[in-house]
Formats: C-alpha cells, structure tokens, sequence
C-alpha cells in the first residue's frame, strides 16, 4: 500500500513537472552531440539570462490565461511602455537618485495602466477579449511609434532603466524573486485563488461573492506589471528600446505557457512550469542556432514543438485525471 | 394563516407575483417555513418552484409580494443580501467549481485568512475533513470536486451550507441525474441538516425521493400553489400522487 501510494506521488511529481523533464533531455541531447559548448557553465546561464524577458511575458500571458481570457497586446505594451518611458526618462538628469527610482518605477507604472485598460474592456465591460487585446495590440504598437518613430539607446537614457535587465546575475536574480513571490501570491493568497477561480467557473463564483469582473480586471493588471518588468529586461538585453522592440513575442509567450502547462480553458496551470516553456522555447532556439539551423527551419522545428506540447498535455492531463482518480 | 410573529416560523412569504412578460410564473404565492422543518416543493416543468427559490435567493426579484424573515420583512436583491439572512442555495450542476478541491470550494469567497490576505490552508483542511467526517462523506479535502460523484458533490454543497451555519438550505432538483446510490446520499445529508435545526425547501418534481425525508409537501402547478398538505395526513407516497392527481384535474 505504502509503495503504491510512493509510485502514484512519484508519478504525479513527474507528470506535473513533466516540461522541466524535457527541457533537461533536450539540453542533455544538444550536450551530447557538442559537449564543448554545452558543457561549459556559462551558456546554461546565458540561456536562463536570454529567456528571462521571454519568460516574463509568458508569466503575464499565464496569469490572463488563468483567469480564462488572455491577452494578445502584450508585445505592443511593451513597445509603448518602452517608448514612452524612454521618451520621459531620456529628459531626466542621468545622476539623479530620484530619475534612476523613476527609471524603474516608470516603466511598471504605465504598464499597470496599460493592462488596466485592457482589464477595464474585457474585466468590468465584459468585451470578447480576443476582439479587445487585438485592438489594444495594434493600439498600443501604433502609439508606441506615434511617441517616437525611432529607437532610444542606453546613453540617451537614465542608467538604472537598462542596469536592471543588462547584467546575466543580477537579472536571474531579481527574476528568481519575482517567481519565488509570485509562487506564493497564487498558491497562498485569497486573490491568487480567485484569479485561478474566475478562469474554473465565473458563474459560481459570482454566486460565492467573488466578482468575475474585479477579479479580471485586477488581473489584467497584473499582466501589466509584468509587461512593464519584462520591458525592463528587453531594454537591458537590448541596451535600448529598439524600434521594433518585442515584435512577435505574443505568440512565443502563448507557447511558452502551453508547454508549461497552462491550460488555455482557464482555471489551472503554474507559473513556474510556465517559465520551464520559456526555457524550452529559449534552449530550443539557442541549440538550433549553434547547430547553424536556419531561421526557418527553427521556425518550423518550433511549430512542431508547440504542437508536440498540446498533444502531450492532453494525454498528460489524461494520466494526472487517472492518478488523481480517488480508488 | 400562519403568525408572522410566531418563533417557530423561520420565514414568511405573502402574496408573491412574478411575470416574465405575458406568462405568469407566481401567483399569489404564499408560505411558511418553520425551523428546522423540510419542505417538499413539488411541481411539474414550469410549474414555477425555480422562480420561487431564485426569489428568496435573490437572483431575480418579485413583482409585487413581500418576504418576512424571523418575523421581520426584508428585502432579498441580491446573493449576498440572501447570504446575510442565512440562505443558501444550492442551484442544480451549479455552485462548485470542478478543478478546484473540496475545501477551497467549501469555503470560496469566505476564507479563514492569517496576515488577511493569505489563505489559512491548514486550518481550511482540517475544518472541511471534520464537516465532511460529521456529513459521513467519505472524500478528501484535496479532492478536486470533479471526481466526486454526484451525490458527494450535493454533499460539499451541504456541508457549505452547514459550516457557514445557513438556517435555510434550498435544493433545487438535487437528486435530479443521480443514482439510486446518490439519491440515498443526498437524503442522509438532508436529514443532517434536519439535525442541526437547519430548514430546508427540497425542489423536485419525484414525490418518491422528497416523501422520506419531508415534513410538509407544497405542489405548484402553472405558477399557482394547488396543495400544501403536512406528512401526517398523508399515510404514502402513492396517496400523495393521487392526491396531486385529483387535485390537477380540478
């Protein structure tokens, strides 16, 4: 009985962190065919440190996806809150204490009221969201060009707004906290859970007192915020806010999300799975590149992986209901 | 008529009305729900007892009519206003949320906090395993719901209403679908309300499933109610289907 119990919480741990599991076979199979390159400490690190602005988006498209909406505009907030706090931020003394607290404050600021609107049309309008975050998405791109139509570089601009994401150590770090805090404000937290219940089933929870619209509106929000940190860490990779600034990041951030895990109904999934997908879609993209697969093969080998992850996850969700099954 | 004065008289409703458009759902509507007594609201598709039971849970309200509780006449406009009286409602298929486990479902909306905004798990757990032991539902408090049978679902649903110490439970169809198993289920935890002083309005249209268990059988036929009649004058179940026959063809 002891063993039978042991197998089935082994088997659950497995098929729960299944996305980790393929990222290590996929490294350990890009290891074995160049050990020199894979072997060395510092690219497993690079990896990390490239996938983090990735990753955030993938973070802000699962917290959308949690609540059964999701958000098609958050490459273009990015580029707006890119371009409008650079466009601020470039007419600020550089040495300033307060202009480096508003580099980084900035950025979060407008991305809370970017994802705000969003959240006031889908949360508090009850609009489609797929009609809603499509016109945000070119909204936001539009304006973005609409405040400068060109790029904004690291010497035009106050130091901490690219120190923050430019450093490999510091970036993993601060976005290490950032999952270990949000780990905890989904699975601990009264608002965490209503987010996950909202996407579960609106309707009861509008009839237990929890606001499907409040609760969808605060998590648009949320997905804000994190467009704002993930601008942060665009801008230090990127040592600027290049005009085309996250141009095609939406969609890498929905299967980012669904190799993690996260279910697209709504209701389930977590974010640190979700950053597994990220990982993956990174490892993927930094192995075929060392192996000189050209951009198109990569884009095909990356269609098939999104693919490969909403099969797997179908017969996963099938294991996980047989081993959660009570006997 | 009964004393709207009366301590045993938990609520009261007089001269309800409702019509959507041109058809009209409730007729005059009137009854009386003493403490801890069951109610069978019996009645065919459409006969109105939804209506009736959506008015006292505050999801739609009447036309004209008023609502009395412990004596005292209230407005019921929303879920919530119902909650604060003490009614609950368990909707059919309705009211759980099927990926979340049982204690989060027991208690969403009202959770024990520490540092108010976290949620107490520990104690949620421990609360809900003895609810459940006490209900003699025989499921885990990490259960997701949605492997729970359909009498243990009704089950989570009652034990809500019981930990939040409702004084009134409404039951709309809830053996409808159910196994003969479920069905069974259903009545034991019902007859625990019954032990906890709690009332309860048991909607069905199947006089077999409510007669065990109820204290007082209404029938409502095209929004108006046709019988009302207490357990002991009837001696079966059959008796009480010729009765609501004979009544019907009147």
């Amino acid at each position: 009985m002891e063993m039978k119990v042991l197998k089935r919480r082994f088997g659950l741990f497995f098929v729960n962190q299944l996305a980790w599991f393929v990222l290590i076979m996929f490294y350990a199979g890009f290891a074995t065919i160049k050990p020199h390159a894979f072997l060395n400490f510092e690219i497993p690190v690079f990896l990390v440190y490239s996938s983090v602005h990735l990753g955030l988006l993938v973070l802000a498209e699962s917290v959308a996806l949690f609540t059964g909406n999701f958000d098609l505009s958050i490459e273009s907030q990015v580029a707006l809150i890119g371009m409008a706090s650079g466009v601020i931020l470039m007419h600020l003394p550089k040495e300033s204490i307060l202009s480096n607290v508003l580099g980084i404050i900035l950025p979060i600021l407008i991305g809370l009221a970017l994802g705000l609107i969003n959240g006031t049309f889908v949360g508090l309008c009850e609009l489609n969201p797929f009609l809603v975050t499509l016109g945000t998405f070119m909204a936001y791109r539009g304006a973005s060009l609409l405040i400068r139509p060109q790029s904004i570089w690291a010497r035009e601009l106050v130091p901490s707004f690219i120190a923050a994401g430019a450093d490999p150590t510091i970036t993993v770090a601060w976005f290490a906290v950032l999952l270990i805090v949000l780990g905890i404000f989904f699975k601990y937290t009264k608002l965490g859970n209503y987010i996950y219940a909202v996407g579960g089933d609106p309707e009861t929870c509008k009839m237990m007192g929890v606001s499907p619209r409040k609760i969808t509106f605060i998590a648009y929000g949320i997905v804000g915020i994190l467009c704002g940190l993930a601008t942060l860490a665009y801008a230090g990779f990127n040592k600027g806010v290049p005009i085309n600034v996250a141009l095609g990041a939406t969609f890498p951030a929905f299967a980012g999300a669904v190799i993690g895990g996260v279910s697209l109904s709504g209701g389930r999934g977590s974010l640190i799975n979700a950053f597994a997908g990220a990982l993956l879609v990174g490892t993927l993209e930094g192995g075929l590149t060392m192996f000189n697969v050209s951009p198109d093969a990569r884009k095909v080998a990356f269609g098939m992986l999104v693919i490969a992850a909403i099969v797997i996850d179908r017969f996963r969700e099938r294991i996980r209901d047989a081993m959660l099954r009570p006997v | 008529m009964v004393n709207l004065v009366n301590n045993d008289v938990l609520m009261s409703v007089r001269n309800i009305n409702k019509w959507f458009g041109k058809v009209h759902a409730l007729k005059n509507f009137n009854l009386d729900v003493r403490k801890g007594e069951i109610i069978g609201l019996l009645g065919d598709n459409g006969a109105g007892k939804s209506t009736f039971i959506k008015i006292i849970s505050g999801l739609i309200r009447p036309n004209t009519g008023e609502i009395y509780w412990e004596g005292r006449r209230v407005n019921i406009r929303s879920i919530q206003d119902a909650r604060r009286l003490g009614i609950e409602t368990v909707f059919q298929e309705k009211g759980l949320i099927e990926c979340f486990p049982v204690s989060k479902n027991i208690f969403l909306g009202r959770e024990p906090t520490k540092f108010r905004f976290f949620m107490n798990l520990k104690e949620m757990n421990a609360k809900c395993e003895k609810l459940l032991k006490q209900l003699g539902l025989n499921v885990s408090p990490e259960q997701e719901v949605r492997f729970c049978s359909g009498g243990e679902k009704q089950g989570v649903v009652i034990a809500r209403a019981m930990y939040f110490r409702a004084k009134l439970v409404n039951l709309d169809e809830p053996t409808r679908a159910l196994s003969i198993k479920g069905v069974k289920e259903v009545l034991e935890f019902v007859k625990e309300l019954k032990k906890s002083n709690i009332s309860c309005i048991f909607v069905t249209h199947n006089v077999y499933h409510v007669y065990p268990i109820a204290d007082r059988f209404v029938f409502l036929h095209r929004g108006e109610k046709i019988l009302e009649i207490e357990k002991d004058k009837v001696s079966s179940p059959e008796e009480l289907n010729d009765i609501i026959i004979s009544r019907i063809a009147v």
